[in-house]
């Protein structure tokens, strides 16, 4: 098998880093102190309905500390990707070897997601710590992880976009995050203010008994494209716990009735696969630019004009 | 190797290149010589895919580098004026990685990092990280990535530019090398004398269009310079001297001196070297304060200068 050799240089490189060793330390170390806090009064105590519930909470805010560093740390990444090559004066040497830009994108972008990978797994057994307590399964804690790297290729994919965009790092990273930020505040406002007009109590009723998907069809298209609503309902899945929450902090009645009649993991996966699929059409755009930038699509286009 | 045709660019207002005209045979090691801002980087980066001409065309072995860029990349090995290298990576890491860009299996890619890594002086560097090389290192390395893909056409943009005397020749050494390999080189430099020592032709550039093409022996003998006459005074002669000395220069070897101090003058032209040592005996005859004189072949440094100073007055 033919690995990428961008893949494999810079995750040498990174691995070399002496920072590399300080960020996984300073990531699993902020999930244990959490972790620590939490767990740390109830054990010894026996296990009780309420210490369960404990346990439980405590999985629920290791898993959204999870989510916002991944955020903070995964656009920054994936725009540093291609503009930190142009700024290094490397990204000239790469072109004239006549590597396609599809080969520097997937190779730059599974070199980071590797990495971001590499954090979510090693949090496993901080995770794991649920189990002390019970109350969630091995698979759902796996499912979490999961659903945490597809967030994380969702972010890297925005870096990676931007970073083909942006000549200069700072730009990249900058616009990185607003788009991010765009994306969760932008889905759910829109969604917000569709969602309000378009449905009735009556109409909200009628989906009661309807198949899973099509209560999901039900919902504004764009609340699909937020991840973290998506982890929301994942949790709420997992643990049954999390429904006060989502109609006082959600305040919006409808997507969590709509949410609660399709099944709360079954929005979960929905949105994991929007996401999914929205980082392949972004990555397909950063290609796309890219290949446009580096010339085969301009000689098209100039092949064209003289014809 | 290498044909332009009417290329030109421009960026914004400024005229990087002027419908330029060129031809380099297959074979050549080609200077590229102009002041700052002539066009040499353009025209390199041109011919290197990486910059598209605003008109005209350039071809490498017959293949256009605007029409099949992809094509042309697999025949030019390029080398830039500024590049940067990774950290955290070792010298036959950095290698491999450009290797398998260029899609090199790997049984062939170690046997050619071997050679190359030999050729380049840099076989004890294997393990060595790249951003720990000395400038000249670097420089070294860069050229053995270029001929990774064993390119036709080698492009050198100022290869020796900040490197000390040691690792300039250490440098003219292996491009010499490589144009033992029945490789083409183009390679600009601003050392000119290194440029007249290794190269068989040459062009010069100004203000984007080719001043001059050919071999170095033409230049001078286009130039008239191939083995000029200096002749040097204790103290620059006063004008009465001077116009006698003149007259009689151009009497006796039938062309003016050029001053290129008040003290130094230069006679262009050796077709009547056989009558240098009458002319000495009428400047003697004269009194005239002479302390040097001799023919010597002329510096390229020279030939630049008197090409470049001022366009209108161009002997070419």
């Amino acid at each position: 098998m033919k690995i990428n050799p961008l893949f494999e240089s810079s995750a040498r490189r990174r691995m070399r880093m002496a920072k590399t060793p300080v960020i996984i330390t300073a990531y699993l170390g902020t999930l244990l102190v959490v972790a620590a806090c939490e767990m740390a009064p109830f054990l010894g105590q026996g296990v009780t309905v309420v210490r369960m519930r404990l346990g439980i909470e405590n999985y629920i805010w290791l898993t959204a500390l999870q989510f916002f560093l991944i955020l903070l740390v995964a656009p920054a990444m994936g725009a540093a990707s291609i503009s930190g090559e142009r700024e290094r004066q490397t990204f000239d040497l790469l072109l004239v070897t006549g590597v396609g830009s599809c080969r520097i994108v997937l190779g730059k972008l599974l070199e980071n997601f590797a990495f971001l990978a590499l954090l979510i797994l090693c949090s496993a057994p901080i995770m794991g710590t649920v189990w002390i307590m019970g109350g969630v399964g091995v698979f759902d804690v796996m499912m979490t992880l999961l659903y945490l790297m597809v967030i994380a290729l969702g972010a890297l994919s925005v870096g990676m976009v931007m970073s083909v965009f942006f000549h200069r790092t700072l730009a990249a990273v900058i616009v990185s995050y607003l788009a991010v930020f765009a994306i969760g505040a932008g889905t759910w406002i829109l969604a917000r203010y569709g969602m309000s007009a378009a449905y009735t109590w009556e109409t909200l009723q009628e989906l009661e008994h309807a198949a899973p998907l099509t209560a999901v069809r039900a919902l504004p298209p764009l609340i699909l494209f937020n991840a973290a609503v998506g982890l929301v309902m994942l949790l709420a899945g997992q643990t049954g716990i999390l429904h006060h929450t989502m109609q006082t902090t959600m305040q919006l009645q409808e997507i969590y009735t709509i949410s609660k009649f399709a099944g709360f993991t079954m929005v979960s996966y929905v949105v994991l696969i929007v996401i999914l699929l929205s980082s392949v059409v972004l990555i397909g755009l950063a290609c796309a630019v890219l290949h446009g930038q580096t010339g085969a699509a301009r000689v098209r286009r100039s092949k064209q004009r003289n014809a | 190797m290498i044909r332009c045709e009417q290329l030109s660019k421009r960026y914004g207002k400024n005229v990087a290149l002027n419908q330029l005209n060129l031809q380099i045979g297959a074979g050549e090691l080609h200077g590229f010589v102009g002041p700052n801002g002539a066009g040499k980087t353009t025209t390199m980066k041109i011919l290197a895919t990486l910059t598209r001409p605003t008109s005209g065309n350039a071809y490498v072995d017959g293949i256009s580098v605007v029409e099949n860029p992809q094509k042309a990349r697999r025949l030019v090995g390029y080398m830039p004026d500024f590049f940067g290298v990774y950290d955290n990576l070792k010298v036959w890491e950095y290698l491999d990685m450009y290797a398998g860009c260029m899609e090199i299996g790997p049984r062939e890619r170690r046997r050619k990092m071997d050679a190359l890594l030999e050729l380049t002086a840099l076989a004890d560097k294997r393990e060595a990280y790249v951003d720990a090389l000395s400038r000249g290192m670097k420089q070294r390395l860069c050229l053995a990535r270029a001929l990774l893909h064993d390119p036709k056409l080698l492009i050198l943009d100022e290869p020796a530019s900040g490197m000390d005397p040691r690792s300039r020749a250490q440098m003219r050494e292996i491009l010499s090398e490589v144009s033992a390999m029945e490789k083409t080189v183009l390679i600009s430099s601003h050392i000119l004398p290194e440029l007249a020592q290794m190269c068989s032709h040459v062009t010069i550039l100004e203000r984007g269009q080719a001043k001059f093409s050919g071999s170095v022996k033409a230049l001078e003998k286009q130039m008239h310079l191939d083995q000029a006459l200096t002749i040097r005074f204790y103290q620059p002669p006063d004008e009465q001297m001077a116009q006698a000395l003149e007259a009689c220069t151009q009497k006796i070897l039938g062309t003016k001196p050029v001053h290129e101090q008040q003290d130094v003058w230069y006679v262009p032209g050796a077709e009547h070297r056989d009558r240098d040592g009458e002319l000495l005996a009428a400047m003697m005859a004269l009194q005239a304060p002479v302390c040097d004189f001799h023919r010597e072949r002329a510096s390229l440094e020279r030939v630049f200068l008197e090409v470049t100073q001022d366009e209108n007055q161009s002997v070419i």
